[in-house]
């Protein structure tokens, strides 16, 4: 009986202990769980924060590196977009209007960007920095920026007209694109990163933005990126300018495109 | 990270069908060579080397990869009658707990083709060969790879809508059930290799990439159909399979297609000032816009794509633009398998 009892006490122990294990392992199991569901929800945080920074696709890679990520040389297209007389327009208007205004704007262009493959790096002030074939393969880098010139420029029609019924005066921009190779990664400090491009062809977009107003055009390119676009626009050929730090002339051309966005030269749909 | 099933955003389907038979009814509208292969790739996976359950997990994110919420659906359903629970699928999905080697190498292997950005490299092939599979069966494997990114991209850009009926029965007992009592049937078949099977005519040297299996049998057969299509002229067909090339830099596949729009009476020159502007005066109108329509066939959002082909459909009609789909599908393939050999 006394034996019995013994093996039975001894049964029940190690069904006991068993069991304790077994509860210990499926808590420790949970919580494990529950760590990892916490990491996942906080990289997706840093991963959405981080996006406003920089493109979705450069945060996936450098995640997918487990680190940064070094820079490397692309042939990328730069376009400059800047908003003229803003500042003197902004100084007579209600600053919570103007802000109202400029963040309309900013939407629209990029998402025409977006559209054509391109990405914006950089906002400055009311001018929008963006790049064309940074992240991935893109044979068409140049077409996809010109393109997309043609569609904000179309946009800022449409975008005018609504400003109108608000009284708000008009808005008109230059826009400047070039092509060439840089520099691309991601730079900045652990408290504010950004990708961004750089090298010469970032600084002659910039200036070609700038001849804009030269030249009173809208949208100019550089021969560089008239080589790569074919013959689907039609152009104007502008008087070679001097850019600030380069030692020989730039010949540059004036996209003429009409207010109803007719960009190309050949639009019929048939075989 | 691809997307999981519930985060994919899809259209209404591109061609409305008032019909409960809706992917019967819709392939009454397909070029023949289309319906033939919609029929062969929609049927028993047929397997000569490698594990079927490598294939399924192949086809399965590569489907998640290409966003493709028809398929994607079909393939996770697939996996449960194989007896996969939920958490192993997600294991999958999500790239976590994959302590298996070769299931972790495949499941790389497969993103990476399927996706080609970056392209795929040699070491990722060698790092199946390292795990034990045949030669073969990393080509059995790539094959599926390829002819998954075919049916995702049909069932992509027509908005096919998602079979809830597949779906619904995998996660019920009693589909599973069924499903298991006949899966031999109906889900994967061992077959013997090939015999006499002669790969020759365009692309002959991507499609060796497939192997001598019977997704090789099939490729070829697919691409030879194609080309016979009079739907799209070869010319313009060839030149969608180049823009797809050039835009995924796969410089052995846009060779071959030089070669071929050579026969059709385009110089290298030509083809390549095509390719430079993707307009030209040597293209028609229709042509262009087909050009300008596949390179967007390469990587894309599945809403954003699925509206782009509405509006390919409206510019150029239904029926071209049904070819022009078939044709972007096979594009793709072609080119992704292409990269395995460069």
């Amino acid at each position: 009986m006394i034996a019995y009892l013994a093996i039975a006490g001894a049964g029940l122990s190690v069904a006991l202990l068993l069991t304790l294990v077994i509860l210990y392992l499926r808590k420790e199991r949970d919580t494990l769980r529950r760590r990892v569901e916490r990491s996942a929800r906080e990289l997706e945080r840093l991963q959405r924060s981080f996006s406003r920074f920089a493109p979705a696709e450069m945060v996936e890679r450098l995640i997918e590196a487990g680190s940064l990520g070094s820079g490397e040389r692309r042939e990328v297209t730069v376009m400059f977009a800047d908003i003229r007389d803003f500042t003197r327009i902004s100084e007579k208007q209600d600053p919570v209007v103007v802000i109202e205004v400029l963040n309309g704007y900013f939407s629209e262009m990029s998402r025409i960007i977006r559209a054509h493959h391109g990405h914006v790096t950089r906002i400055m002030g009311d001018g929008i920095m963006s790049v064309f074939g940074a992240l991935e393969q893109n044979p068409w880098h140049a077409l996809d920026a010109v393109e997309a010139a043609v569609d904000m420029k179309q946009a800022l029609n449409h975008y005018n007209e609504a400003l109108r019924t608000r009284r708000f005066p008009e808005l008109r921009f230059g826009i400047g694109i070039h092509c060439g190779t840089v520099v691309a990664g991601v730079v900045g400090s652990e408290e504010l990163l950004e990708f961004t491009v750089m090298g010469d062809v970032v600084n002659v977009a910039s200036r070609i933005e700038g001849l804009t107003r030269q030249f009173d055009s809208d949208i100019l390119i550089t021969n560089e990126v008239r080589d790569r676009i074919g013959d689907r626009f039609r152009l104007m050929e502008m008087h070679p300018a001097h850019l600030k730090g380069k030692s020989n002339s730039v010949t540059t051309w004036a996209l003429l495109c009409s207010d109803t966005g007719s960009k190309y030269k050949n639009e019929e749909r048939t075989y | 990270m691809a997307k999981l099933l519930q985060e994919i955003e899809w259209e209404a389907p591109l061609v409305p069908i008032q019909s409960p038979d809706y992917e019967a009814q819709l392939s009454e509208k397909l070029s023949p060579w289309l319906q033939k292969t919609a029929l062969a790739i929609t049927g028993p996976v047929v397997f000569s080397y490698a594990d079927p359950k490598l294939i399924g997990i192949s086809q399965l994110v590569t489907s998640q990869e290409n966003a493709c919420r028809y398929c994607y659906g079909v393939e996770r359903a697939v996996m449960k009658f194989w007896g996969y629970s939920e958490k192993q699928i997600r294991d999958l999905e999500e790239e976590a707990s994959l302590a298996d080697g070769i299931t972790r190498r495949v499941v790389n292997f497969a993103r990476k083709l399927a996706k080609s950005n970056p392209t795929p490299a040699k070491q990722d092939r060698e790092a199946l060969l390292a795990e034990g599979l045949s030669q073969q069966a990393v080509s059995e494997i790539a094959a599926y790879v390829g002819e998954s990114c075919f049916a995702n991209r049909m069932a992509t850009f027509l908005a096919l809508p998602p079979n809830a009926a597949v779906e619904k029965l995998s996660n019920g007992f009693l589909g599973r059930l069924l499903v298991m009592l006949f899966k031999k049937k109906t889900v994967a078949r061992k077959v013997p290799p090939p015999v006499d099977f002669r790969n020759e005519g365009p692309c002959a040297g991507i499609i060796e990439v497939a192997g001598s299996t019977h997704l090789a049998v099939r490729l070829r057969e697919m691409t030879d159909g194609w080309l016979a299509s009079e739907v799209i002229p070869k010319r313009s067909k060839v030149l969608m399979l180049a823009v797809i090339a050039r835009q995924l830099g796969a410089r052995y596949c846009e060779e071959e297609t030089i070669k071929v729009l050579g026969e059709e009476g385009l110089s290298e020159k030509e083809v390549a000032e095509i390719l430079a502007a993707l307009s030209s005066p040597l293209l028609s109108g229709i042509e262009e816009r087909l050009l300008r329509w596949t390179r967007e066939t390469v990587w894309y959002e599945s809403r954003v794509i699925q509206n782009s082909t509405r509006r390919l459909r409206d510019d150029v009609g239904e029926s071209l633009t049904l070819e022009a789909i078939g044709t972007a599908a096979i594009g793709n393939t072609l080119a992704r398998l292409s990269l395995v050999r460069q």
